[in-house]
């Protein structure tokens, strides 16, 4: 088991969507047990009543909870659980960074997810200080667009020599990152009180031919609602698809800590590297 | 059994055949094991085998689908155990 923290001292760069969605998803794939803190002082984001892999395994916790660190403490001696930790932005960040580092006791990896824009690459910069271990802090960047164009859509953090402009990659000789793509589908499946997961799960739990003779049935008459039943349908296998590709990055480093993720891969590939 | 043997014996199967069926189990392998249709396309190609990103979607989609007809046909399946309570609600809703 290890502790994960996603933080960055700047909000809405994607620190829930890779606590709710993606680190839940990765862990049920691999068939790890998991419990998610969110210690915030501000918000409170478990939306996910109706889905079958956020359950009762989240605690929600103020950074001014003087119990946090000996909670976790707890959980890292008592349970195998992968432990998520969802941070709050602003001080609440700096906080967690202080109390997981007094734990001292477990395997921790930091992840900073950040948007394409240079402020919030400040941002990231300040939250790396912050946290001063470069051997396990992981960038995450969140919602490239295309695979292909990510040293372009993510500027700031590769560089380019053509435009002199050094990316902080190479300033700070980071060997690894992540990437989310944009996808809307985690919004569609909040909408539902699911995560991404829960909603690609449907498109596997039942085929197509399955969800065609079952809208059949109920609208062969109705042409208008058989359509929207059928787009209910797509949104959970294109669900599928966006967390396949996230599972392409992601689930080597999760399941065995190897360093071949397809991102690099494909910017071997280019020659950008 | 006898009877279907001399039958295949007289007779040759006459169903198209994909150029994909060799590798089969490699295309399967590398899809289960979480990699991309693309990436699968750069493994055929490094085997001389030429396919667009779209012909190999269809072919594991054919491929999934001759399964499930053989199993369920176009029916529900009812086993409970096998499906989440997500997907139930979802089939619950469209019933």
């Amino acid at each position: 088991m290890a502790i994960h923290v996603l933080l960055n001292t700047k909000g809405g760069v994607g620190k829930s969507t890779l606590s709710w969605h993606v680190m839940p998803a990765l862990f049920t794939k691999l068939g790890k047990s998991f419990k998610i803190f969110e210690i915030d002082n501000n918000n409170v984001t478990n939306v996910f009543h109706q889905s079958t892999i956020i359950k009762d395994n989240t605690q929600t916790v103020k950074t001014s909870d003087k119990n946090i660190a000996a909670e976790i403490i707890f959980q890292t001696m008592t349970s195998n659980d992968e432990l998520i930790v969802d941070a709050g932005g602003g001080d609440d960040a700096l906080k967690v960074i202080e109390i997981v580092k007094s734990i001292g006791e477990a395997k921790i990896n930091w992840f900073i997810p950040l948007n394409r824009n240079l402020a919030q690459l400040k941002n990231a910069l300040n939250t790396y200080d912050q946290i001063n271990d470069l051997q396990n802090t992981y960038f995450i960047l969140n919602g490239y667009t295309s695979l292909e164009d990510i040293t372009d859509e993510f500027l700031f953090y590769f560089g380019n020599t053509n435009m002199n402009i050094e990316g902080i990659r190479d300033q700070l000789k980071i060997q690894r990152e992540f990437a989310i793509p944009f996808s809307n589908y985690f919004e569609i499946a909040e909408m539902q009180n699911l995560t991404i997961a829960d909603l690609a799960k449907i498109s596997q739990e039942l085929t197509k031919e399955e969800a065609k003779a079952l809208f059949f049935e109920k609208f062969k008459d109705d042409k208008q609602a058989f359509f929207r039943a059928w787009c209910d349908y797509k949104n959970s296998e294109d669900a599928a698809q966006v967390l396949e590709q996230i599972f392409t990055d992601f689930l080597p480093f999760f399941d065995n800590g190897t360093q071949t993720e397809p991102t690099r891969a494909k910017l071997h590939k280019r020659g950008t590297l | 059994m006898k009877t279907l043997e001399q039958f295949c014996k007289q007779n040759e199967p006459k169903r198209r055949k994909s150029k994909l069926d060799v590798y089969y189990e490699e295309i399967t392998e590398l899809y289960d094991r979480g990699y991309q249709i693309e990436q699968i396309q750069d493994f055929l190609k490094s085997q001389k085998i030429d396919i667009s990103v779209r012909g190999i979607r269809k072919y594991l989609q054919s491929r999934k689908t001759i399964q499930v007809k053989t199993v369920h046909g176009a029916q529900i399946n009812n086993e409970p155990t096998t499906r989440s309570s997500v997907t139930q609600s979802f089939i619950d809703k469209y019933k």
